[in-house]
């Protein structure tokens, strides 16, 4: 006899397979990969034993400390500039309606997710270069800079998320309730908008040290 | 009247005034460069790397065409244009495999209880985060010829010698398929996210079949999404080279490859310049059409 | 209109003239036309209409969200119409109630004075005053999403009544509501009215709701003020048939004035009075008009006398009945009976009507 089953209209067939399929793919590889790094042994091929030595190695060797340094310190301001950077033009382009330009400023906005990624490497390496012979000056400054302008949009898309999805009649009570344009944006709509803000920094930051 | 003006003025002018620094910092570190890319594109090659400050077409002449050594006749220059073509063919199916792979994973994790909900997302999003190079390499141990699936296979019996998969397109296009598959789903999770699932059941109540729903009801409504999930992954695809280069080798060069080795030691910046134009161009083309596409199909948002 | 100047002490917001037209050229649209409504110090007063009418436009004109594209607004004589809202001694109770999720009530509540400058300690002293008014005295340390809508709509209301200000806005806060609170708050809304003696204005849809919680009511329509005046007055004598037909149910049939009274369609003649705030040519003349007639003022009898009729449709609603009639010249009215009286009729009976002339209301055709 029949098992009497309700009809879910959420299911369509095979689509919970593929889905499951998915993610083994995603996740087998890096499992793999994180079993590797385990291994005592020198090739990948013969299981060792259990080993933290790579990860040692790795600690140990100055070169990655100093790189991880650098890109800690590159990501850390990266993440605050271009949060800050991006909450500000999030609050100037959906807080005050449609106005002239608004599709400029998304457009560019936008730009470092357009761009292909050799693209966008090829144009820093040119112009890292350029700059190297025309000052002299090879310090972390350029990188934080192009960083913060790469890590602009990852930030400012949660953070104009956050705010489109937020009830404007919240700033319109504040208003009605005799807080100044400030004291509404210090009161509510900063602390109303901080999960977004975060998540944009949390972004910004990871993909800063990515790149 | 005229306050009326000035505060819609004034409204204009703060938004702009407020975007300021993030507009100023994204035209001198992103918008900059890119420019200086296209001006290279138009200089003489330098003698070893770099440029000479000397207008030249060559860098443009070079992306369609070469000049024999011996006898300057000019002709197509094949090698280029299959490279292109691969670039093209691989990026589609790339989107396409994704597409297959996400849509039903997006819509799993779109009709989870919304507790566990974000978990799933998460559990999505985790493989982005990683580093490029660690998740291609992790690919990696999946493919080659000692690999999980070829020792999986032969231990099994089914074959007696491993199947050559490293350095072939099809290795490629496992690679950026696993690389740029969050990039499809996420797209997709946000347009079904949005879904007013009680559709489904008004299309099963007027006898569609689930075939016949998922292809009149829930595609063309989550069209917008399933755009940008093709746009997120087919242009990342285009640009892509550090996969290309560790799965494919030397000789199944991608776009991306092909640009990154003018800038090598000795080779042509000028060349490199103008075929990362030519990429910015047709990713720009692509977009204007999704722009397209999207407004005409929601031409109030 | 009424003694210019001389009650201006009286009054608490007057606007004159106000109009809204938003987009420009050849998109705008006119939310409000030139709208002028004195609204007295003390008073409850309602702004009535079907949704799209211009009345949370006047509103938020009011409390200063929107700029009036011209005319002016005074608060209690004061010229506010460019005054940016947090300036104005005015307070909204939104629709949505518009609480912010991440303060407890007491921080609500207390927000307003706080923006002033209160110090704290007259803040705590004046937020337990006003949480004591709503009786949600238990629930100062709460979020408003650990609320019923009910307690959200008290917190919202103690929230704009806090600051004391000049003027109490309500836009349409009882909408979100079921039946059995809504009624609970409409009493609960006027005590704390007569409690305060702050100036009501609400805006609502709910010709019921204007009726029972009203000193005055400005009906509104198509951006446009038609009628102001008691609950009493807008009921019984309806300026126009757009007031009549919105306010309770109501019978139009079409005739003539001819001498003494008004000949119906079906050749019998009413004989209303004439006078009054009629939009009719009382000359004489054989003026086409429409009366307005309200289903509990036609009484039935099975003796044919009066207007020959025919029950069409019967509804028994409880303790009324709803007959529909036929009369005889095709046209269709409802009369509404109570239940036990007299006697009940089938559908197909031929009935004689007789109305109240006195109750009938004589509008343009």
């Amino acid at each position: 006899m029949a098992k009497a089953r309700s009809f879910d209209v959420r299911t369509l067939p095979g689509f919970t397979a593929i889905a499951i399929l998915s993610f083994v793919l995603l996740y087998a590889p890096i499992l793999t990969l994180v079993v590797y790094s385990f291994n005592g042994g020198n090739s990948v091929n013969q299981w060792g034993g259990f080993s933290l030595e790579w990860y040692v190695v790795a600690f140990n060797n100055e070169a990655v400390q100093d790189a991880t340094a650098r890109s800690l310190i590159i990501a850390l301001w990266a993440s605050v500039i271009s949060t800050t950077a991006a909450t500000m033009a999030a609050l100037g382009t959906t807080r005050r309606g449609r106005f002239k330009g608004q599709t400029v400023i998304y457009i560019i906005i936008n730009q470092p997710l357009m761009v292909p990624e050799i693209v966008t490497a090829v144009a820093l390496l040119i112009f890292f270069s350029t700059v190297k012979v025309a000052t002299g000056y090879t310090g972390l400054g350029y990188l934080i800079l192009a960083h913060s302008a790469f890590c602009i949009p990852f930030a400012y898309l949660p953070i104009r998320a956050r705010l489109e999805g937020m009830d404007t009649a919240m700033e319109t009570a504040a208003a009605d309730l005799y807080a100044t344009p400030w004291q509404t944006f210090r009161y509510i709509t900063l602390p109303l908008l901080m999960p977004g803000v975060i998540a944009g920094a949390m972004l910004a930051f990871i993909i800063s040290l990515e790149t | 009247m005229k306050k009326q003006h000035r505060q819609q003025r004034s409204k204009g002018a703060n938004g702009w005034l407020l975007s300021t620094p993030a507009l100023l910092l994204l035209v001198f570190a992103a918008s900059g460069p890119l420019l200086i890319v296209a001006l290279y594109s138009v200089l003489e090659k330098g003698d070893y790397s770099g440029v000479r400050w000397i207008l030249s077409g060559d860098g443009w002449f070079r992306v369609l065409f070469e000049r024999d050594i011996f006898d300057q006749t000019v002709s197509l220059a094949d090698a280029n244009l299959s490279i292109f073509w691969r670039s093209v063919k691989l990026s589609i199916a790339t989107t396409l495999v994704t597409f297959v792979l996400g849509l039903p994973t997006a819509w799993f994790i779109a009709t989870r209880p919304a507790r566990v909900r974000a978990f799933w997302l998460f559990l999505i999003t985790i493989p982005f985060w990683t580093n490029l190079l660690i998740r291609t390499f992790a690919i990696m141990e999946v493919v080659r010829n000692e690999g999980i699936v070829n020792t999986a296979l032969m231990k099994a019996g089914l074959i007696s010698a491993p199947i050559q998969i490293m350095y072939t397109d099809t290795a490629v296009l496992i690679g950026m398929a696993y690389v740029y598959l969050p990039l499809m789903v996420l797209p997709l999770f946000a347009a079904i996210d949005r879904f007013d699932f009680r559709l489904i059941e008004a299309g099963y109540d007027l006898y569609a079949s689930r075939w016949q729903v998922l292809r009149g009801v829930i595609l063309p409504i989550i069209k917008p999404g399933i755009i940008a999930g093709f746009i997120l992954v087919f242009i990342p695809s285009l640009g892509a080279y550090v996969t290309p280069r560790l799965l494919g080798g030397g000789k199944n060069m991608m776009i991306g490859n092909f640009i990154e080795l003018q800038f090598g030691q000795g080779q042509n910046w000028p060349l490199g310049a103008a075929l990362s134009t030519v990429l910015l161009l047709i990713v720009l083309v692509s977009r204007v059409i999704y722009t397209r596409a999207s407004s005409r199909d929601n031409p109030h948002g | 209109m009424q003694g210019d100047g001389q009650l201006n002490s009286t009054i608490a917001v007057d606007a004159r003239n106000v109009g809204k037209i938003y987009g420009n050229g050849n998109s705008a649209v006119a939310a409000l036309g030139d709208v002028s409504i004195s609204i007295q110090q003390g008073e409850f007063f309602t702004l009535l209409g079907p949704s799209g009418c211009g009345k949370t436009t006047l509103l938020r004109c009011i409390a200063g969200f929107e700029t009036p594209t011209s005319g002016t607004i005074h608060l209690s004589g004061t010229d506010i119409t460019h005054t940016p809202p947090n300036e104005r001694p005015v307070n909204t109770v939104f629709q949505s109630y518009a609480l912010f999720p991440h303060l407890t009530v007491a921080q609500n509540v207390g927000f307003g004075l706080k923006m002033l400058g209160k110090p704290a300690g007259d803040v705590a002293k004046a937020v337990a005053r006003v949480l004591a008014l709503v009786k949600l005295e238990t629930f100062a340390d709460r979020l408003p999403q650990q609320l019923s809508g009910g307690q959200q709509q008290r917190v919202a209301l103690a929230r704009a009544l806090a600051p004391e200000p000049e003027v109490l806005l309500l836009d349409e806060p009882l909408s979100a509501l079921d039946l059995k609170l809504r009624k609970e708050m409409q009493s609960e809304l006027k005590r704390l009215q007569t409690e305060t003696g702050i100036t009501f204005i609400f805006v609502t849809h709910d010709q019921e709701e204007a009726l029972t919680m009203s000193n005055r009511i400005g009906v509104m329509s198509q951006g446009a003020l038609l009628q102001v005046g008691t609950p009493h007055e807008i009921y019984e004598h309806p300026v126009n048939r757009f007031v009549a037909d919105f306010i309770g149910e109501t019978n139009f049939l079409e005739g003539h004035i001819n001498g003494a009274g008004v000949r119906l369609g079906t050749g019998d003649l009413l004989e209303v009075p004439l006078e009054g705030p009629l939009e009719v040519p009382l000359d004489g003349q054989l003026g086409a008009v429409t009366l307005a007639i309200r289903p509990e003022q036609i009484r039935l009898a099975a003796a044919v006398t009066g207007i020959a009729a025919t029950i069409t449709d019967a509804t028994y609603m409880g303790t009324d009945t709803h007959y529909t009639l036929g009369l005889s010249d095709g046209s269709h009215i409802v009369a509404r009976v109570q239940s036990n009286s007299a006697g009940t009729y089938g559908v197909g009976e031929a009935v004689g009507l007789s109305i109240d002339a006195k109750a009938v209301q004589v509008l343009k055709a």
